[in-house]
Parts: structure tokens; C-alpha cells; sequence
């Protein structure tokens, strides 16, 4: 213990000292200790690969999910006064979904998508071993209940659609529900809100906190530590499968004490645009005016249409970063696409230099395709499986990739691998250099970093500042608006398609005048407050 | 290549193994069964299995096992022939389906599905029907009747491809559709021929021998597995070994060729 | 509720019978341009084959009774019509209606069918249950066999699978018998397991693959911290999920269970469609193996609409109602 934790006269829920999980010969939980009160929430924060997943399934004696079969040690586990060293199968079977539940972080699918709502939530009043849940409330009343505590209005409805009828923050609640439904006293929560949007997220936590305050006990595993500061009475850090470090929220997020938390927090993209200023032409570069693109919805005949981007104007001007921001289907991806015309606005027009640019053709459009290029948001399908780097790099116009690969800080020896074989943050790299090959004016990027740890994600921002300072303007769309407050020098807020908030990105973050920015600002506030207050 | 080969499986080695012996019996049967596969010797005819005829002997008092190893050059030659017609069949198809307008496409997913699921047997019926039975008839009625499965594969392949992160990427890099083709499109999509074509040639074997054994291929004189099949036949209940041992070798073939083809399909196209 | 049902009921038939003229029509296409412009003169066909005795008045009535002698395009409308209206001649050889050749072969062909079918699901669902479910040393030894087993039993040839089973459990060990005898059930049962084998082998990998899928998704995950036994997680989730790709491939299973009962009736000596057609294919019996090829099509088209019950039944998300939720 690295410091004492508070006095509590109960006995802690989820008791573990010196658990150890192992594949084969290698280790991944190397003597671990936990515990967590009633009423209380546990954050265990860690880079990635520290053992996070693993230790969340181990707790419910799950570690074997995935294939290897993995060798569970402790000295102490127990959840809910029940020792489950050496607990057989059918031990842990009578614990699950009874003494404890488990959130995982796709809901879409940790939700068989073949079953109703109803089935899944009411899933664990029907194993076995459930003498408690005889003689209560009939099972429907039950799920209702589960689901209305979940914060899902309507609750009737919900139960009978089926998982891929749910928004995702739905869905995400409705995984909670059928978590809770038997009133577990403690509850294990696996990156719950990673793949929300950030004011779903903030909801999601909400309710979180709110299930904490009536008493469950939260294990909460998380790299957001935007999460843990909103929730989370204590952390601790991982690295490596041991605890390198545990204390109150507010202390480790503050003081860290160890290498690996410092790290951590260092990474994480807060506060303004470091200087100097970047030298901005006063030149438009790339200008859309009153950009419209409707779809078609499938099956609804030519009156049924989905309007993405409705009447958008925006400017880039030659050495700019301009940040895209909103919810996702706010139309950040299809304005994307209108700007790099890889799309046609069914209204508007957008020029670049102020020569016509989507009004072309595209044969005429291809010789100065060069001028604007982008980083597109899943790297790895960009790039054609069967060339190794030095030739993705070279299609896309460069003469010296190695060169071009130490401009990314990359060096010469991955111009021969294959894409598939790098890591997150190489690829990313290797985009951003291939992007660059045919030294572009603009660079949009979509959501750049949004896939990647925060440590790599620190390295990618530090580049894009470093591509700018060389003159290259930047478009950046992303959800994430302390990454874009990092990198950009204005920003643009959609929501529903339209622009709802412009302007420098300062000056929306200390003054957000509509709704939707303030609600995203929020959310999003990172450790310690935002802006540093 | 060499990553590749290290993806293999057990099951992927010994199939390979299978693969290579069926070529040197293809190249030179001489150097496996030293024999003349056409010597008779009326007085050993009918004789079941032993050291010296390790698959018997037949009416005639040939060695069935001789016989079976010269026939390989006949059995996969055809094999190999079939294949190749239907997926040049396929890959015309293919190509306009995965590459065309959306109309050409529809047209051509709509037949291709309709002839997939009408029984390749029966397709192939129809053709020898028309160009009456022989062998050539029949290695032609198997690569047309084999053409809308290999279609179907390309087809999805190819519009899979063109649909692919990196050709979009590509045309925003400003490059000249036909380019794109040669240099993305056509090496992505065909790569997976491979497979295909491996786990192809060893249905074609057992579909033409099929086709032999119906007495509508080769006929008997052949040393062609299905034509020995045929002839066999007659003789199921006294002298079986004339029917197993060459249709041992097609089934040994037809397995070792698919489990090749898959395992060329796991490690090249994962 | 019950407007919009009566609507995706009739949009349902519409879709069906538009599928079916489909399958119809490009069978028809598919037989005459196989008939008229890769096989020489059809006239050759109708007259017994190349090398025919029939004299020069023979081929020019010949033609004109089977409209030969028009322009290629009205011959085409005319076959056309002929097999929308289900009138497909008489046969060359044996002159008597191919319907009525059909249809008496039809229902021993049917029921072998159905019969291999049934059984080929069972091998494959329990081998693939099995071979996931295995536990311990032995039991994953015992998954990796039944593996190979899968891929072996897929490839077998049935001219030599029927073969193999004549001489080890008719000849040698008379346990069933090898030929047909109508009305029998014991004839019945090695060209059945001829036929199921196979298509267990392929069903059989196909179910498996995705059963190990589904046991692997994050859902299994959920279940079975929900408490649920392995049994229940099967049963419940995974199974469902593991069938819906081999039914979705029934429109294949019935195309490979055709083109093996083509030869195992053959190698039996049973009666059915398949020995017709192999029968009329040998005497060059056109309007018979037409005839067969647009029963065979017909087939196709009442299986998949219980394909698509079938579907629907397991798959929900397919429903109307879950549609048009999701979309909204």
C-alpha cells in the first residue's frame, strides 16, 4: 500500500491480494492487490497492454475468455464475503451476474444482436443457482426496473427492440441494466464509455456515479483519465501487471508519484496552442460556400432523405489549422468529403485557391489533387496490403522515401516493412508522410488520433504542430475538443449538418456561445478542470 | 513466399507433400511405377491387392496400381484444363460485374446466382448433352459448369477491392483510373486465385472423373481415374480394388489440392 | 400495424414471384443458348445424334415440328413461352411427354434428397458442437481429428464413398443392401449417407467456424458473466448465431445434393431424376434433359422461399418491423 486507504469498518466487496494471472509462460497479473468498499468506485488506469482487460475477466473468473487457458493464483479473493481461490467453474457460475456483473466496452456487441432486450437484461434471473430471485418480483418487473435505473426512457419499448435498434448510448445502458439487474454489489466496468461520444459518455458516467452513490461497489478499468477524475474515490495505476501506484483521485491525478502516472498524465493533450503563433496568410486557401448533401435513406422512396451537411461555409486560409468538431452524424465526415471533393455538393460550391475545385471534372481535378491531401481515419485500409512502405510512400509521389520517413521521425529500416506490420503510431506516421509526399498546401485529417494511446497520441500532435510551423495548412476533424484546442487556431462546430459555433479557438473555449459547444466542452473537461482553471 | 510457407500448418505440410508426389506421377510416372501401364497378362487378371500389385490387378491382369500413377497426367491435365476454362469464364464476368455500372452488375450478380445454385452436375449434363459425351466435351462442360462459382468469388472480390479504403485513397492521391487498376485493383483481387484455383483443380478432378464415371468422359481403354472408375464398376461386388484404388487417388488428390488451396488462402489473403 | 403488415406481406409475394421469374427466365436463356449456338445443328440432336441415316426430307420436317426453321430470336420466344408454360415436349427417345417422365421420377429423388439432408445437419451440428465444445488434452486431440476429419469427408467423391460402402457393408457384410428395391427403407440407407457425408463435412466446417466465432464475441463474454452454463450459452446465443451462415449457403447444399444424387442413383441403380438425366444425356434426349434442368430450377425457387422463412425465423433482425426501427 502506498497509501493508506481511508478507514472503512465494513468489509470491502472485492477483496484480492497477490493475484496473479498467467498464459502459458507469460505473466500478465504479477501479484496484484485490490479492494473496493461499498458505495465506492475503483479506477485502475494503465497504458496499454499493463493487463487491464485481463484483470477486469479474472475477477469474474473469465481470465480464459479469447482462447489461451490462463492459471489464476491469490492469496485473498473474495467478492462479497465469498472466497473464490480455486472456485471451479460451477462455483464462479453461481457469483456471476448474482455477487458481481460485468460491462464491457463494444455494447453493440456484447449484446447477442438475435435477442431482445428483454432477454438479454433478464438473462441472469434465469440461471441457475438464483434462489434469491424466486419469490421477488416477477422477472418482467424486474428487467423494467433494471432498465429504468439504467436512465432508459421508456423502458417497456426498449425491452422488446433488439440491440441494433439502440443509439449506441442506449445500447451502452442497456448492457448496464442487464449488469445490474440482479443487484450485484459490485460491478466491473471494462472501458464502458470509450466508444461513446463524449456527452453520451459524460451521461453514461452520470449514471455511474449515481449507481455508486446507492451503494455498488465500481471496479472501473479505463485509459480515459477524463473518466476517472469524473468518478473514480481512488486509482490505481498499472503498468505491466503490478501496481505501480494508488491513491485518492484527486492526489494521483495532481501529485503522481510514479514514472509511469506522470507519463500518463504528461500525454494527455491540455491547455492552449503552445506558442510561438504560426504565420497565417490572410489568402483563403480553400473556401466552400453553402454546401448541402442529402442521402437518400434506403426503403424510403425519393421523399425519405437524410440531409448530412446543410448550408455549411468554410474558409481555410494558406498555413491555418482549422478544427471540425461535433457529435458523431453532426456531418464532420461528409463535409470532409465535400472539401476534398471526393464527393459533389448537391448545392454549394467549394474552390480551392480560388479556382473552381468541385465543380470540375475529375480528370481536370487530378493534377492538383497533389495541392490538398488526406489523412483518412482508418489508416490501415488506406494502404494497399500488398506493398511494403517504401512503395506506398513512392505512389504517392515521394522521391526519397527514407528522407520523407525521417521528416514523420521515423527511420530508414520501415520503408521496408509492410503496413499491417506496424504499430498504431507508426502507420499514422507512415499516413502523415504519405500525405505529404507530394508536399500538399492543405492536410485534412480525420480524427487523427482518436484510435491511439495517449503517449502515441502526444508524438502524432507534436508532428502535425511541426507540419504546420513548415507552412502546410491543416483541416482537423475530430470529436475530441481538447485535442483540437491543442493543434488548431480556429475551430468550427457542427451539429445536425450545421455550423453552429465558429470562431478562434480560444475565444470558444473561455466564451462557447450555443448549446451544443458548451455541452461538448463539458464533457470533455480533462483532468483538473479545463483551460486550467 | 518463405512467410507464407512458415503459416502452414501440420495438415498444410503434409498436403504439399501429397501435392508434389502427384507431380513427379505427372512429369514421370516411370520414376514411382516402373511398370507398362498397358502390359496385359490374362493369367494374373482379377488378382486383389499384395506386395506386387499394391492396388490389385484388373480384368486383363493390368496393374491397377501402374495404371493409376500413369493416369495422373490425364486425370490432373483435365483437372487443370476445366479449372482454367472457368475462371476465364469467371474472370471476364468478374471484372465487368465488380468494375461496371451498376446495372451490369445487378444483371450479372443475378445470373451468376441463379447458375451457382442450379447443380454443377446438372449444368454439365446439359453441355455434354449438347456437344454429345467424350472427354473434351466433358472437360469443357466442367469448366463452363464451374464458371458462376469462381464468378461469384471474383465479382465480390473485386468489388470488395474497389471499394477499399486504399483505392479511395488512391484516386484522392490524383491517380488515372487505369492505373489504379494495374496497380491496386487487379493485383489485390486476383491474389486470391491462388487458393482458388488449388482447391479448383482438385473439384474439377473428381467432377470430370465423375462425369467418367457416368461412361459420358473418357473412355475405358484411358488409363483416366473416372474412366477406370467405370470400367471398374462392372466388377463392384467380386473385385472392389478396380473401383477404391483409383478412386483413392482422386479423393487423395481432391483433399491434398483443398487442403492446400485453404491453407494458401489463410496465410495469403489474412 | 395491420396496413403496413398486409403491405410487406404483398411486397414479400411480389419480391418472390419477381425472383422466381428470374431463375425461370435465366434457366431458359441459359438451356437455349447451350442448345442453339454452342452445339451445331439442334436438328442432328432431334435425329439421334452426328452421323445420323435421316434423309434431307427427315431433317426438314424435323425442323419444322420443332420450329427450327424460324429466325433464332422467335425460336427463343417460343422456348420461352414453352417453359413459363411448363410445356416441355415429348421425349426424343421414348415418346411419351417429358412431364409425365418427370414427374414419376420426381418423388424418389426428393425423398433421398430430403433424407440426406436431414442427416447431413445432424452429423455437422453434432460435430461441430463437439469439436467447440471439447475440453481438456483429449477432447482438443479428439476437435483437431474430427477437423480433418471435416475436410476429408467434404472432398469425398461419391462415386467412390458409395463404392467403399457397397463393398464393406453390402458385399462383405450384408448389412443393407445395395441396390433399390422400392418401398424399402433399408435400400435407402447407404445411398443416403453417400449423399449426407459430404455435405456434412462442408456444412459441418462452416457451422463450426462460426460457432467458434460466436463462443469468442463479446456477447458469449457477457452471458456468461451473467452466470450462464456453457449449455445455456449455447443453446441461447451461440448456436443461432453458428446455423445462420450454412442456411444462408442452402441455395449451394442443394445444388451439391442434386448434382450427388445424379451419380449415387446411378451407382444404386435407384430410380429418379438423376438417372433420367443421365439416361436421356447418353441417347442425346434433349426436351428430357431440358425438362429436368427447369424442374431442377423450379426446385431452386421453393427452396429458397423456405430458405427465407427459415431465415427469418432464426434471424430477427431481418423482420420488417426490426427494419424499419433501425432506419428510423
Amino acid at each position: 500500500m502506498l497509501t493508506p486507504a481511508p478507514v472503512r469498518d465494513a468489509e470491502p466487496v472485492l477483496a484480492v491480494a497477490d493475484l496473479r494471472v498467467s498464459f502459458r509462460s507469460l505473466e500478465v497479473l504479477r501479484g496484484l492487490d485490490l479492494r473496493v468498499h461499498a458505495g465506492e468506485c475503483l479506477a485502475v488506469v494503465g497504458p496499454s497492454g499493463a493487463g487491464k482487460s485481463v484483470l477486469a475477466r479474472s475477477l469474474l473468473g473469465l481470465a480464459g475468455e479469447g482462447g489461451a487457458p490462463a492459471r489464476v493464483a491469490a492469496a485473498t479473493l473474495r467478492i462479497a464475503g465469498r472466497d473464490l481461490r480455486g472456485a471451479r467453474e460451477r462455483d464462479w457460475r453461481r457469483v456471476r451476474g448474482r455477487h458481481v456483473g460485468l460491462v464491457l466496452q463494444d455494447a453493440l456487441g456484447s449484446l447477442d444482436p438475435l435477442r431482445t432486450v428483454h432477454a438479454e437484461v433478464a438473462e441472469t434471473l434465469h440461471t441457475s443457482g438464483r434462489p434469491a430471485a424466486r419469490g421477488s418480483a416477477p422477472v418482467g418487473e424486474r428487467v423494467r426496473d433494471a432498465l429504468a435505473r439504467a436512465g432508459l426512457p421508456e423502458p417497456d419499448v426498449v425491452a422488446r427492440q433488439r440491440p441494433g435498434a439502440l443509439s449506441g448510448g442506449m445500447r451502452q445502458r442497456a448492457l448496464i441494466a442487464s449488469a445490474i439487474v440482479a443487484e450485484p454489489p459490485l460491478l466491473v466496468l471494462d472501458e464502458p464509455t470509450t466508444a461513446l461520444d463524449a456527452t453520451v459518455a459524460a451521461d453514461v458516467l452520470a449514471l455511474l456515479g449515481r449507481l455508486r452513490d446507492a451503494g455498488t461497489a465500481l471496479l472501473l478499468v479505463t485509459h480515459d483519465l477524463g473518466a476517472v477524475a469524473r468518478i473514480a474515490d481512488r486509482v490505481v495505476v498499472l503498468a505491466d501487471g503490478r501496481a505501480v501506484e494508488e491513491g485518492p483521485t484527486a492526489r494521483v491525478l495532481t501529485e503522481p508519484h510514479h514514472a509511469v502516472t506522470r507519463g500518463l498524465l504528461a500525454a494527455l493533450p491540455r491547455g492552449p496552442k503552445p506558442p510561438p503563433a504560426p504565420v497565417i496568410g490572410t489568402d483563403v486557401l480553400l473556401a466552400g460556400h453553402g454546401l448541402r448533401r442529402t442521402y437518400p435513406l434506403p426503403g424510403r422512396g425519393p421523399r425519405g432523405a437524410r440531409t448530412a451537411v446543410d448550408g455549411v461555409a468554410v474558409t481555410v486560409r494558406r498555413g491555418e489549422a482549422l478544427g471540425i468538431v461535433g457529435e458523431s452524424g453532426s456531418g464532420k465526415s461528409t463535409l470532409t468529403r465535400l472539401l476534398l471533393a471526393a464527393e459533389r455538393p448537391d448545392e454549394g460550391t467549394v474552390e480551392l485557391d480560388r479556382a473552381p475545385w468541385s465543380d470540375l471534372p475529375e480528370a481536370r481535378r487530378r493534377a492538383r489533387r497533389a495541392r490538398i491531401r488526406l489523412v483518412p481515419q482508418d489508416v490501415l485500409a488506406s494502404m494497399d496490403p500488398r506493398r511494403d512502405v517504401r512503395r506506398i510512400l513512392r505512389d504517392a509521389g515521394a522521391s526519397n522515401p527514407v528522407a520523407l520517413l525521417a521528416r514523420v521521425h521515423l527511420g530508414p529500416e520501415v520503408a521496408d516493412r509492410m503496413p499491417r506490420s506496424l504499430s498504431g503510431g507508426q502507420r499514422q506516421r507512415v499516413a502523415i508522410a504519405r500525405a505529404l509526399a507530394a508536399d500538399p498546401e492543405l492536410l485534412v485529417l480525420d480524427e487523427p488520433v482518436s484510435a491511439l494511446d495517449v503517449a502515441v497520441q502526444a508524438g502524432i500532435l507534436d508532428l502535425l504542430r511541426e507540419v504546420q510551423d513548415a507552412g502546410t495548412a491543416l483541416v482537423l476533424v475530430s470529436h475530441d475538443l481538447a485535442v483540437v484546442r491543442r493543434l488548431c487556431d480556429r475551430v468550427l462546430v457542427l451539429s445536425e449538418g450545421r455550423v453552429v459555433e465558429e470562431g478562434a479557438v480560444e475565444t470558444v473555449w473561455a466564451q462557447p456561445r450555443s448549446e451544443v459547444t458548451r455541452a461538448l466542452l463539458a464533457a470533455a473537461s480533462p483532468v483538473g478542470g479545463r483551460g486550467g482553471r | 513466399m518463405r512467410r507464407a510457407l512458415r503459416g502452414f500448418t501440420p495438415g498444410a505440410w503434409v498436403a504439399l507433400a501429397v501435392v508434389v508426389v502427384m507431380l513427379v506421377m505427372v512429369v514421370a510416372p516411370g520414376l514411382i511405377a516402373p511398370g507398362d501401364p498397358t502390359a496385359i497378362a490374362p493369367r494374373e487378371a482379377f488378382e486383389p491387392p499384395s506386395l506386387a500389385h499394391p492396388f490389385g490387378t484388373d480384368e486383363s491382369g493390368r496393374d491397377v496400381w501402374t495404371r493409376v500413377v500413369h493416369g495422373a497426367v490425364s486425370s490432373l491435365g483435365v483437372g487443370l484444363q476445366a479449372t482454367v476454362i472457368g475462371v476465364a469464364l469467371a474472370m471476364v464476368l468478374g471484372f465487368a460485374a465488380g468494375l461496371g455500372p451498376r446495372w451490369l452488375d445487378a444483371g450479372i450478380a443475378r445470373v451468376v446466382e441463379v447458375l451457382y445454385a442450379l447443380p454443377t452436375m446438372v449444368l454439365a449434363l446439359l453441355l455434354v448433352t449438347v456437344r454429345g459425351p467424350g472427354l473434351a466435351a466433358s472437360v469443357l462442360a466442367v469448366g463452363l459448369a464451374t464458371a458462376p462459382g469462381y464468378a461469384r468469388i471474383l465479382r465480390s472480390r473485386v468489388r470488395g477491392v474497389a471499394t477499399s479504403g486504399y483505392v479511395a485513397a488512391a484516386r484522392l492521391d490524383g491517380l488515372a483510373p487505369a492505373r489504379v487498376l494495374t496497380r491496386h485493383i487487379a493485383p489485390n483481387a486476383l491474389w486470391p486465385l491462388v487458393a482458388v484455383l488449388t482447391l479448383g483443380i482438385g473439384q474439377a478432378v473428381v467432377w470430370v472423373a465423375g462425369l467418367s464415371f457416368l461412361g459420358l468422359g473418357a473412355l475405358p481403354p484411358s488409363p483416366e481415374w473416372g474412366a477406370m472408375l467405370n470400367a471398374g464398376r462392372v466388377y463392384l461386388t467380386t473385385a472392389w480394388w478396380l473401383t477404391v484404388g483409383p478412386g483413392l487417388a482422386i479423393t487423395v488428390t481432391a483433399a491434398a489440392l483443398t487442403a492446400l488451396g485453404r491453407a494458401f488462402g489463410r496465410v495469403g489473403v489474412a | 400495424m395491420s396496413g403496413s403488415g398486409v403491405r410487406a406481406a404483398a411486397g414479400w409475394v411480389l419480391r418472390t414471384l419477381g425472383r422466381a421469374l428470374t431463375v425461370v427466365v435465366v434457366t431458359a436463356t441459359v438451356v437455349f443458348l447451350a442448345l442453339r449456338l454452342a452445339g451445331g445443328d439442334p436438328v442432328e440432336a432431334v435425329l439421334g445424334g452426328p452421323g445420323s441415316q435421316a434423309g434431307p426430307e427427315a431433317v426438314a420436317a424435323a425442323r419444322a415440328q420443332y420450329g427450327l426453321d424460324l429466325p433464332l430470336w422467335q425460336q427463343y420466344l417460343v422456348q420461352l413461352r414453352n417453359v413459363l408454360t411448363l410445356d416441355l415436349g415429348d421425349s426424343y427417345a421414348r415418346r411419351v411427354p417429358v412431364s409425365d417422365l418427370l414427374t414419376a421420377q420426381l418423388p424418389a429423388t426428393a425423398v433421398l434428397a430430403l433424407t440426406s439432408l436431414a442427416l447431413a445437419w445432424v452429423i455437422a451440428l453434432a460435430v461441430a458442437v463437439l469439436a467447440t465444445t471439447a475440453r481438456g488434452r483429449l477432447g482438443r486431440a479428439a476437435a483437431r481429428v474430427l477437423r480433418g476429419g471435416e475436410l476429408v469427408a467434404s472432398v469425398l467423391p461419391h462415386f467412390w464413398l458409395g463404392a467403399v460402402l457397397i463393398v464393406v457393408f453390402a458385399s462383405t457384410l450384408h448389412w443393407f443392401p445395395a441396390t433399390s428395391t422400392p418401398g424399402s427403407p433399408a435400400s435407402l440407407v447407404l445411398p443416403t449417407v453417400t449423399l449426407a457425408v459430404p455435405l456434412a463435412g462442408f456444412l459441418g466446417q462452416l457451422v463450426r467456424d462460426s460457432l467458434e466465432e460466436a463462443e469468442s464475441a463479446p456477447f458469449a463474454t457477457t452471458a456468461r458473466a451473467r452466470g450462464a452454463s456453457p449449455t445455456r450459452v449455447l443453446g441461447r446465443h451461440t448456436l443461432r448465431h453458428a446455423v445462420l451462415p450454412a442456411v444462408s449457403l442452402s441455395g449451394w447444399a442443394f445444388g451439391s445434393l442434386l448434382s450427388g444424387a445424379v451419380v449415387v442413383e446411378v451407382l444404386f441403380g435407384r430410380p429418379g431424376l438423376g438417372r433420367l438425366l443421365v439416361d436421356a444425356t447418353l441417347v442425346r434426349d434433349v426436351p428430357v434433359v431440358v425438362g429436368a434442368v427447369v424442374v431442377v430450377a423450379l426446385a431452386y425457387v421453393v427452396l429458397t422461399v423456405v430458405v427465407e422463412a427459415l431465415e427469418l425465423a432464426l434471424d430477427p433482425r431481418r423482420r420488417a418491423g426490426d427494419a424499419l426501427v433501425a432506419a428510423a
